[in-house]
Parts: structure tokens; C-alpha cells; sequence
């Protein structure tokens, strides 16, 4: 049954989140098409100096239109999620989706699920986007910078050791999860009042954030007090302490939420109002 | 005659209020229709979404068919809500295909001769309906699966009574003999000719449960009239 609720729920989604993964990978694209603009330009544009301005001015423009457009795709796909979950979930259609044969945790799971992995696909396009615009400005340039570029690039990439590279993949799929649960658990908190529902998970939302950051923002200070000196200060080692402290963060507080959203869907569910 | 619900001091309170289901004992035999008849706030819709599945009982036992309340029993209960509850944004088809995914026993064949009856375009989407034909639609829904126990709130509430006709024939016409229909509304008048028996509802206490025969028989009137001197709303 999870695999039936599965596709249903792929097939709710797919349409509104399919097309907002395909915005980015066309932003992508025009972004690699712009960027191939800048070898048009010859010196005497570059010095002249009422060009030039024009010049920068409108990249910056498009730079901004273009990573505001990247930020709304991403938070249209998170905000469907939200919206997608309290309305089948908590909404008069959950009249249907708690009478359905199935456990109510293989509802939870089938939602987690599919919107994991369409968040997954929204940053990994968000990233091959950027990517594409990169390597559209990088074609532009001389073989001798093309080559410094792709040097700068590679010493970057092996600037942490393997084991922290792995450790940052691995808490940012986490992470990913954590985020997702924490908006579940925040609108299935907030059904839980009479009236007002979506105020409540909004209120949910403000107060286990300042928690949480607080939280964090002590480990994080606390480590900070404890270098001893800058001489013996160890970015390597620090970054990996950092992600460490992350991942058992969003490990232990994504089992928190699933198990109060497990509650909630088991004995508190209030469709009324 | 096997039962299909068993409640043994069946509870359920809600903070900060009296309890809407109070103690609640009840054997329901299969094989007949019955009314959950009550005024407003005597505990009908809260007695059958804890048969749904809906909600969780505070205390007591339920059990549905000899099963407590689980993926089991909602695989043989059909449940109609007290409201349209169908994705606006899906089409009939989609809504047909989705209920013949989850519900083995979801008879296709009926569900589509019963919406063409209606004329009911199955590729249009539920929003473009009117709230009427959502309501035949789920109601046709709901009667296609061929459930143990049927649980049906308000059916026939603030319908005309063309569409309230159309909800009685399509409910006695198509449930499985064997099967068992509770059928919860203050309309009895309505009702009555097709009920087998009744419970009466008080402050979420059973005030009454009987055949309608026998309720007939004993009291010398109506169920209709019976409901009107129990449920008077003014003095003795």
C-alpha cells in the first residue's frame, strides 16, 4: 500500500513541482546563453566608459533576477510540500486519507517520501543551474584562465579530506529531512487548535525556531570558547566538529518531530473547524 | 446474524467538555439498515468517526466485525463524511481510479452505470460540479464498494427532496445483502420506511435501540413521532 500511496502522490504533485524543476533547469540554460554574451563584447565596448556601466548594470540585474528567481523556485517547491501535506493531511480530504486501508504511518512515510525527493531534485537542480552559468562564463574566457579556473576549482574540492567531504554530504541529506519533517511537525501541531490552524503552525514554527537556534548557537559559541589559540586552530578539523554537531542536531530532532507527528496522526487528529 | 460492531463503554471527551460519547454499550447485528438518530450534538458524528477511524476513543473498546478499528476494519467500512471531503483538483476518473486502487472491494462497473444514470461526465473535475452532484458522487462512491458496514452521516442533509429520493433509492438499492448500513440523521420521517432499526442518541447515551417494529409496536406511533416527544424542545 505505501507504494500505491506513493504514486498518488507523485501524480498530486508532479504537475505544479515538475514545473518549477523545470523553471530551474531553463534558468540554467538562458543563464549558460547569457553568460556566452560577454566574449560579443569587444575592448574598446569594455572602455568606453558609458558602456561599461551599462554593461555591468545589466548583469548585475540579471544576476539578481536570476538568483531571486532560483530562492522563489526553491521556496515555491517547500511551500507546495507544506500546502500539499495540511490539505490532504488535516483538511476535509483527510476524511478520505485516514479511512484509507493503510497505517497511518505509511501516510506520514509516503509523504516524506515523495517530498524528500523532490526537494532532493530542486537543489540538485539549483546546483546544476548555477553549475550551468558557471560553465558559460568559464567558455568565455582563454584556454590559459579556462585552465587556472579548473585548477582554482579542483584545490578547492580536495581542500577537505575525503571523510569531511562525506560527513557534509551526509548531514545535508539529513538536513533535507530534518527541514521536511520540521514542516510537518509544525502544521501537524497546528491542526491541533480548534480554529486558526494555519496560525498555530506558524506560531509552532517561530517558537521551535528560536529553540532550535538557540540551541545551536550555544554549541556553536561554546566550541568557539574552547580554541585554545589561532596557532593551533585547525580549519579541517573544525568543519568536521561543525558538521558532526549538525548531523546528531538534525538527527535527534528529526526523530523528535517524527515521533510527535506519529502521535498526532495515531490519536490527535482534529478535522473539525 | 454475526455483529458487526461491538462498543463496550465507549468513551470519548474532548478538552475542556462534557464527553460527546458517554459509557457507550451497543451489539449492531449485519444484514440491516440502521438510523443513529439524534438531535444536533447528541454524539452521532463523533460515534462514527470513531467506527471510521477518525478518531480515537478516550476509553472503552470498539470493535468492527470482531476487529478493533485499523487498516483491517477501514478496508470493510465505507464511510461517507457529513461533507464533501473529495481533492476538488482531481476528475471523477482520477477519484474512480483512486478508490479502485485502495479498496479491493470497489466495484468499477457500478461506480461508472451509476454516474452515467446521473449523466456524469467522468473527465470533468469536482470543483466545475455543483455541490449537489460532489455530493451524488461521493454518495455513488462510497455505495459501489461491496463494505461489510456502511457508515453514512447525514446522507440526505440539506438536500432537496428530488436529490433526497435519489440518496434513499441509491443506499437501499445498493448495499450487499449481509452488509450493514448506519445511517445517522434528525430527518427520520425520511428515513423511516427503509430502516430496520433504530438507535436513539441522548447527550452521547443510548437512550433507545430497538427494531422499528418493535419501537412501532410498543409505543403505538411513528419512529418520527416517537423522535419529536423525546427530542421536544420545550416543556414536559
Amino acid at each position: 500500500m505505501l507504494g500505491k500511496l506513493i504514486k498518488h502522490e507523485f501524480k498530486a504533485t508532479w504537475r505544479v513541482l515538475g514545473l518549477l524543476d523545470g523553471a530551474l533547469v531553463v534558468l540554467g540554460l538562458i543563464g549558460f546563453l547569457v553568460m556566452g554574451t560577454i566574449k560579443g563584447f569587444t575592448e574598446s565596448d569594455i572602455k568606453n566608459e558609458g558602456l561599461q556601466g551599462l554593461i555591468v548594470a545589466s548583469y548585475i540585474t540579471w544576476f539578481a533576477l536570476y538568483f531571486l528567481a532560483i530562492f522563489a523556485a526553491n521556496l515555491g517547491t517547500t511551500i507546495f510540500l507544506m500546502i500539499r501535506y495540511y490539505r490532504s493531511m488535516y483538511s476535509t480530504e483527510g476524511y478520505l486519507t485516514f479511512t484509507l486501508p493503510v497505517k497511518t504511518s505509511q501516510l506520514l512515510h509516503a509523504k516524506l517520501i515523495t517530498g524528500y525527493l523532490w526537494a532532493f531534485f530542486s537543489y540538485l537542480l539549483t546546483g546544476l543551474s548555477v553549475f550551468f552559468m558557471g560553465a558559460g562564463a568559464v567558455s568565455q574566457l582563454p584556454p590559459k584562465e579556462q585552465e587556472e579556473v579548473f585548477e582554482g576549482l579542483m584545490e578547492l574540492l580536495t581542500f577537505f579530506k575525503a571523510g569531511t567531504v562525506a560527513l557534509g554530504a551526509v548531514t545535508l541529506l539529513c538536513s533535507v529531512l530534518q527541514g521536511l519533517l520540521f514542516l510537518f511537525f509544525c502544521i501537524s501541531v497546528g491542526q491541533l487548535w480548534q480554529k486558526h490552524k494555519i496560525a498555530g503552525a506558524i506560531l509552532c514554527f517561530v517558537i521551535t525556531s528560536a529553540v532550535t537556534r538557540a540551541v545551536m548557537s550555544i554549541a556553536t559559541i561554546g566550541r568557539l570558547f574552547a580554541i585554545s589559540s589561532l596557532m593551533s586552530f585547525d580549519v579541517e578539523s573544525y568543519y568536521s566538529g561543525t558538521l558532526a554537531i549538525t548531523l546528531v542536531y538534525s538527527l535527534i530532532s528529526g526523530v523528535l518531530f517524527y515521533l510527535v507527528i506519529r502521535y498526532i496522526n495515531d490519536h490527535r487528529v482534529n478535522l473539525d473547524g | 446474524m454475526n455483529e458487526i460492531l461491538i462498543c463496550r463503554e465507549l468513551t470519548k471527551s474532548y478538552s475542556g467538555g462534557a464527553a460527546a460519547i458517554d459509557h457507550i454499550n451497543l451489539n449492531l447485528n449485519s444484514g440491516c439498515v440502521i438510523g443513529l438518530l439524534g438531535p444536533n450534538g447528541s454524539g452521532k458524528t463523533t460515534l462514527i468517526k470513531m467506527i471510521a477511524g477518525i478518531l480515537t476513543p478516550t476509553s472503552g473498546s470498539l470493535l468492527v466485525d470482531g476487529m478493533p478499528v485499523g487498516p483491517q476494519t477501514k478496508a470493510i467500512v465505507s464511510y461517507l463524511p457529513d461533507q464533501t471531503y473529495l481533492n476538488p483538483a482531481m476528475t471523477v476518473s482520477q477519484v474512480l481510479d483512486y478508490f479502485g486502487d485502495f479498496y479491493r472491494d470497489f466495484d468499477r462497473n457500478r461506480a461508472d452505470t451509476m454516474l452515467a444514470q446521473l449523466s456524469v461526465n467522468p473527465y470533468v473535475k469536482l470543483k466545475t460540479m455543483s455541490k449537489g452532484t460532489r455530493e451524488k458522487v461521493q454518495l455513488i462512491l462510497v455505495m459501489s464498494r461491496h463494505a461489510r458496514l456502511y457508515l453514512l452521516d447525514e446522507p440526505i442533509a440539506g438536500v432537496d427532496p428530488a436529490a433526497r429520493d435519489y440518496i434513499l433509492h441509491t443506499i437501499v438499492n445498493h448495499y450487499d445483502p449481509g452488509a450493514t448500513v448506519i445511517l445517522s440523521t434528525h430527518l427520520i420521517a425520511d428515513v423511516e420506511p427503509v430502516l430496520n432499526e433504530a438507535v436513539f442518541l441522548q447527550q452521547g447515551r443510548i437512550s433507545l435501540y430497538d427494531s422499528v417494529d418493535n419501537i412501532r409496536q410498543r409505543e403505538g406511533k411513528s419512529v418520527d413521532a416517537l423522535f419529536r416527544e423525546v427530542y421536544r424542545c420545550w416543556g414536559n
